[in-house]
């Protein structure tokens, strides 16, 4: 119907309602045969497509289905072992310092400098230095008390240092009393050498 | 007792948007409770510890179940309606083979991201250096405000700009919630509310067009590259993105339709929004446009205006409690006219290379652009889906307003664009995905879909 002959039509007393359309269950063997041909159209649609940006390959084969390996073949890892996968050798030493302290100590904790540095140009750095941001380390020494470089001398909770984090062979200068110069990775207290644990 | 109180957060979610409109459909219902639950009771956590209540265990179990009994006692009177609506629906004509491919994709995807998610602990530095370590520090304290780590003495740069003492404290709340009841990370609040948002989307989506394209738009949201990988972290930016986009979208669906639960419900996304991120203001603002045009154009009640002002409550409220508190920051943002045009120039060079990044957000808006351009002609001619296409474009340009009128002293521009503003760019993938199956062209090609693949064939 155009549009001039629906303008000159007589208008209807009541709002018109459109026709309800009759619905008819479709047979099992029409719907299989559509549907099937809709599932190849989408198969190939959803195998190919996707394919041509590489950001969706990542996330199918790097990060879901690799993800999903190593679950299943690391299913009974502890807490630590996880967080040791994903940040190395510095988390491990983070709950290294935990592990070697009182609850009550006041820990110096290593700059990131002190990470990165390694006393001998010949040796490999297991650490990255990534760690350094202080909550971060607070996150696994809580409840003991971390002092950070630039905190260092200056803050209340600096002058009550209990611990010193040494890598790298950096801040040994820190403790009271003279360290071996091999000691280059561990904990020692400030005041009473009674035990020097490297780990 | 973890599992059982999320639960009871979930119910009591539930019971609210219930309150709300029994209406709702139930899939929505379902996916926006845990949300909507947590945001409650994390502000009442927050009411409470001003008033110095100590955030212990005991607290926390006393606060969901007074949710809980205060929505259902609300919802006494229509009981029986209420009874009702959990009753599904079903109407399976629709019900084709694509459909349940794309549904047997996303729960696979969803599935790998949620062992990912459950599996590892928190170990994001961002996480690390703020949020899942403010929270778990609170629960060792039994108290927010009051926590060592936000003590001048113990954290000399803790009032820096840019400092975490500042940030809306939702995430931080939650993660304290679980800590406190014994938990041993805080990722089954990032995994839920990721998988809460699922639920809700598809059913949102699916109400403005089809099941079919609500599947195909719910998977292509899920399965965006940078937004999936950060959704199994502890950050607020999915989450955050998750509550902004579908909260501006029942905004937009009640510009359309008038219906008044998508409004209330759109208010409600949006606040839990602002509740978790300050940033979240922009949508606030975008829905604020967005009513007030109904408003002008007589289609809305002024009263209608109260409910972009309203998604401002927990940004107003925990301003005052971080004033009263001492929880404040140094301010970054410059609050007179300026131009910068190096600085808008960087800003405009970002907000486009994020745009055109097909590596972090798959083709979500190179598929709204040739939407947009298909979908043109109906555009002009019937002023289609245009409510959607302007909150999109207009929150985008908003957010990018924000970011010019910060004073960069805690990071430089360029890196805020490189990593903040990548973040913040999730909060658009569900919408483009949802503007692409909800313009006309795209939807009748689903409907034809349904039409001719479903269970029942329909004649005229």
């Amino acid at each position: 119907m155009s549009n001039n002959q629906r303008q000159h039509s007589a208008p209807s007393p009541a709002p018109h309602k459109p026709a309800k359309a009759k619905t008819e269950r479709r047979g099992f063997g029409t719907w299989f045969i559509r549907n099937g041909a809709l599932l190849i159209v989408a198969g190939v649609l959803i195998s190919k497509v996707p394919g041509l940006n590489q950001s969706y390959q990542w996330l199918w084969e790097g990060y879901l289905k690799s993800n999903l390996e190593a679950i299943k073949q690391y299913p009974d890892l502890s807490t630590d072992e996880k967080m040791a996968m994903k940040l190395g050798a510095d988390y491990q030493y983070l709950a290294y310092l935990r592990d070697n302290t009182p609850k009550d100590a006041v820990i110096y904790w290593p700059s990131a400098g002190d990470f990165r540095s390694a006393p001998d140009s010949t040796q490999q750095n297991p650490f990255n230095g990534k760690l350094n941001d202080k909550l971060t380390a607070v996150r696994v020494l809580y409840p003991r008390r971390v002092v950070t470089e630039n905190e260092y001398g200056k803050t209340s909770w600096s002058k009550k240092l209990t611990y010193i984090g040494i890598v790298n062979g950096h801040n040994t200068d820190k403790v009271h009393y003279p360290v071996p110069p091999q000691y280059t990775i561990g904990v020692l207290p400030v005041n009473a050498p009674q035990n020097m644990k490297q780990p | 007792m973890i599992a059982l109180c999320l639960f009871l957060i979930f119910l009591g979610g539930f019971l609210l948007i219930s309150r709300l409109s029994l209406s709702i459909t139930l899939t929505e219902r379902v996916g926006f409770a845990f949300p909507v639950g947590l945001a409650v009771v994390t502000f009442l956590m927050m009411l409470l510890d001003w008033v110095r209540v100590p955030l212990t265990a005991t607290t926390c179990q006393l606060i969901t179940v007074a949710v809980l009994l205060v929505t259902a006692a609300t919802l006494v009177p229509k009981r029986r309606q209420f009874l009702c609506s959990l009753q599904p629906k079903l109407n399976l004509n629709w019900f084709n083979a694509l459909w349940l491919l794309l549904l047997i994709l996303l729960v696979y995807v969803e599935y790998g991201n949620l062992m990912k998610t459950l599996y590892f602990p928190v170990y994001d530095r961002d996480s690390m250096a703020g949020f899942d370590t403010i929270g778990f520090v609170a629960a060792q304290e039994h108290t927010y405000s009051g926590m060592s780590i936000f003590a001048g003495d113990y954290m000399p740069k803790i009032h820096q700009a840019g400092s975490c003492i500042s940030y809306l404290p939702m995430l931080q709340l939650a993660y304290a919630y679980v800590y406190t009841l014994g938990a041993e990370t805080s990722k089954i609040i990032i995994g839920l509310f990721y998988l809460s948002f699922i639920v809700g989307f598809y059913g949102l989506t699916r109400r403005a067009s089809n099941p079919t394209a609500a599947m195909l738009a719910t998977l292509a949201t899920v399965f965006t590259p940078e937004m999936l990988s950060f959704s199994s972290l502890s950050i607020t930016n999915v989450v955050q993105a998750a509550m902004a986009s579908t909260g501006l979208l029942y905004i937009t669906l009640w510009f359309e339709r008038g219906a008044r639960r998508d409004l209330l419900l759109g208010t409600i996304l949006i606040a839990v929004n602002c509740w978790l991120r300050a940033e979240g203001i922009v949508f606030g603002a975008t829905a604020g446009v967005l009513v007030l045009i109904q408003c002008l154009r007589r289609k809305a009640s002024w009263l209608s205006l109260i409910a972009p002002f309203a998604t401002l409550i927990p940004t107003v409220i925990f301003s005052i409690y971080a004033a009263a508190n001492g929880l404040t920051s140094e301010s970054a943002l410059i609050t007179h006219p300026f131009w910068d045009a190096e600085k808008a120039s960087e800003v405009w060079r970002g907000a486009w290379s994020l745009i055109g990044n097909t590596q972090f957000y798959g083709w979500a808006f190179v598929a709204a652009l040739l939407a947009l351009l298909a979908d043109s002609y109906y555009i002009v001619k019937e002023r289609n889906n245009l409510c959607v296409l302007g909150a999109l474009v207009l929150s985008i340009v908003l957010y990018y307003i924000v970011l010019y009128h910060v004073e960069y002293k805690w990071d430089s521009l360029s890196n805020v664009l490189a990593y903040s503003a990548k973040r913040y760019m999730f909060c658009y993938v569900p919408m483009a995905w949802y503007y692409v199956v909800t313009c006309k062209i795209v939807r009748q090609g689903f409907d034809w879909i349904e039409r001719t693949c479903g269970l029942v064939a329909s004649k005229s």
